[in-house]
């Protein structure tokens, strides 16, 4: 696979091949102890505020046909615990980090990022779409206005690129994607979870404490893989694409539709590998499909 | 490094309504579990994604026994894998119990919480330590001829009192003197956990509990299945799956 060159520029960064961890899904102790983390392209760490959020009511997790539910609620340690914890020990591995920002309000976001400007952080991912989050969050994601506000405001304050992470719970994501580009984020993400729920029916409630949570995993991949390509059509900024990337040839799926790197989520939780193995099989994809680069590989979209 | 591995089915067979016994073979030099850690058991079928983390029963040589209640869907389709299947499964997850170096053990374990003491009896008795199991089941016991094996001395507790004392565990020790070195190491349901609890801090006996939840990676990555532990007069909230699953019994906080 020599003559495969996943080498890719995202937003800035030089990143060793497209292939990322997704926000929520990854720690860097635990998932280091299965794989070399100096792998991957670049990971996203889990959504930190700047101080310490006490998350959701277990039970926090429901499987689905084909995925699960989530409704974790961003517990964090807050900032000063994630630079000297998470980021301290990933400063021994040759990976690009990127910190998942949260917060309730346009001041909480300006105020982590302030946290974290001056850390090895390469580059911010404001989480404008978490749906288990009553407040901030989802809310500032599914109105332009308000995505573009607190993008505006991030953006500002922040001295690193900011990514955009959007919500697919919307009816147009491609007027939310235009709004942050116009409000001057560097780079989109898309899709966070959809909003579901199940109900158990032995006890007759909901499955999750929180009543409702967010589907991810592979069941929810044709809905990313549509969005990643409306999007693409909607706006000129570099675009990392996921929802339920599970192996190389989804990943693949992922650029052709217009990503220009992909992230690996809940396949990490039920494949602890799953992120590297996605790189290797995405290379042997390319050499079996003859694409020597990235770039080839996204210009062969006939769309 | 942990990993998945490709073990061997050797054996899967019902040993009471609901509750089943897996032997897997597993490959050469694979780490050895202890007590009270678990192995994620992954599905493979496409719907089922996330794995079911079983706790150990007995692991001699490279033989890992699990002994699992079939709950669900995924668990049923556990019950139904035959022998000569490939298997895939973590390595061992979690941190299991610390056994006294001295003294006496009890057991204490209700329904499907009473698997991983068979282990915990093995080492304790390894170490020398006289070993006392206190087990509660619903009405079919399960698992006996190991802790005759292992254990000093045995007590049966069942709902139905078809056997041994008629009620449950706590009910059964409040009958009986233990003696005051004895560190008692617990699994069971929720309500057994919270009145050993108690029990353990009136007779002021070191308690060690294995918490169960509903878990997403079983790794600790996705902080899905948390518990809260009052600990220096504040709340913190930890992975049952990383940080667990046996915590020190007088920190956690039953809700």
């Amino acid at each position: 696979m020599s003559q495969v060159d996943l080498r890719t520029c995202f937003a800035g960064l030089s990143l060793k091949n497209p292939v990322m961890t997704a926000s929520g899904t990854f720690a860097a102790r635990e998932s280091g102890e299965f794989y070399d983390l100096s792998r991957l392209g670049a990971v996203i760490t889990k959504g930190v505020a700047a101080k310490p959020w006490p998350g959701n009511p277990t039970p926090r997790i429901a499987e689905t046909y084909g995925g699960m539910l989530n409704a974790v609620g961003l517990q964090n340690p807050g900032a000063e615990a994630y630079i000297e914890s998470e980021l301290s020990y990933l400063a021994q591995y040759d990976v690009p980090v990127i910190a998942n920002l949260a917060g309730h309000s346009v001041e909480e976001y300006v105020a982590v990022t302030e946290c974290l400007n001056e850390t090895s952080v390469a580059m911010f991912e404001l989480n404008i779409s978490c749906p288990n989050v009553k407040e901030g969050g989802i809310g500032f994601g599914t109105d332009p206005r308000m995505a573009a506000q607190v993008t505006e405001a991030v953006k500002r304050a922040a001295k690193k690129p900011v990514m955009v992470k959007l919500t697919p719970n919307v009816t147009d994501i491609t007027a939310i994607a235009r709004a942050v580009e116009d409000a001057g984020a560097d780079a989109i993400s898309l899709i966070n979870t959809l909003l579901g729920m199940r109900i158990d029916l032995k006890t007759k409630r909901p499955l999750l404490a929180n009543g409702t949570g967010g589907l991810s995993g592979p069941a929810i991949k044709p809905v990313a893989v549509r969005m990643v390509y409306q999007v693409r059509r909607a706006v000129k900024l570099p675009i990392l694409g996921l929802g339920g990337i599970c192996t190389g040839e989804d990943a693949a799926e992922f650029l052709l539709a217009g990503a220009d790197a992909v992230a690996v989520g809940t396949a990490a939780l039920v494949n602890p590998t799953a992120p590297v193995d996605v790189v290797e099989e995405l290379a042997a994809f390319m050499a079996r499909e003859g694409y020597a680069d990235v770039a080839a590989l996204k210009a062969a979209f006939v769309g | 490094m942990k990993r998945v591995i490709a073990a061997r089915l050797a054996e899967n067979a019902g040993l009471a309504p609901e509750i089943f016994r897996m032997v897997l073979r597993l490959p050469e030099g694979e780490m050895p579990a202890r007590a009270g850690q678990f192995v994620n058991v992954y599905l493979e079928d496409g719907a089922h994604l996330l794995p079911r983390p079983i706790s150990v029963c007995r692991q001699e040589g490279n033989a890992l026994t699990l002994v699992y209640r079939v709950i669900g869907a995924g668990t049923r389709r556990m019950a139904h894998l035959q022998p000569g299947a490939e298997v895939r499964i973590s390595s061992p997850l979690g941190n299991g119990y610390t056994l006294p170096e001295r003294g006496h053990v009890l057991l204490a374990g209700g329904g499907v919480g009473v698997p991983p003491l068979v282990q915990a009896a093995y080492e304790a008795k390894a170490k020398g330590l006289h070993v006392t199991a206190a087990l509660g089941y619903r009405d079919a016991l399960f698992l006996q001829r190991e802790f005759a094996d292992a254990c000093d001395a045995l007590a049966i507790a069942t709902e139905d009192g078809s056997a041994g004392f008629h009620g449950n565990v706590v009910q059964l020790l409040m009958a009986q003197a233990l003696p005051e070195d004895t560190a008692v190491l617990a699994c069971g349901p929720k309500p057994m956990l919270r009145a050993l609890q108690a029990f353990c801090a009136a007779r002021k006996l070191p308690l060690q509990v294995s918490l169960e939840e509903r878990m997403g990676c079983g790794y600790g990555a996705c902080v899905g299945c948390v518990c809260k532990l009052l600990r220096n007069g504040a709340i913190v909230q930890k992975r049952v799956c990383k940080d667990g699953p046996v915590f020190d019994g007088s920190e956690v906080v039953f809700e």
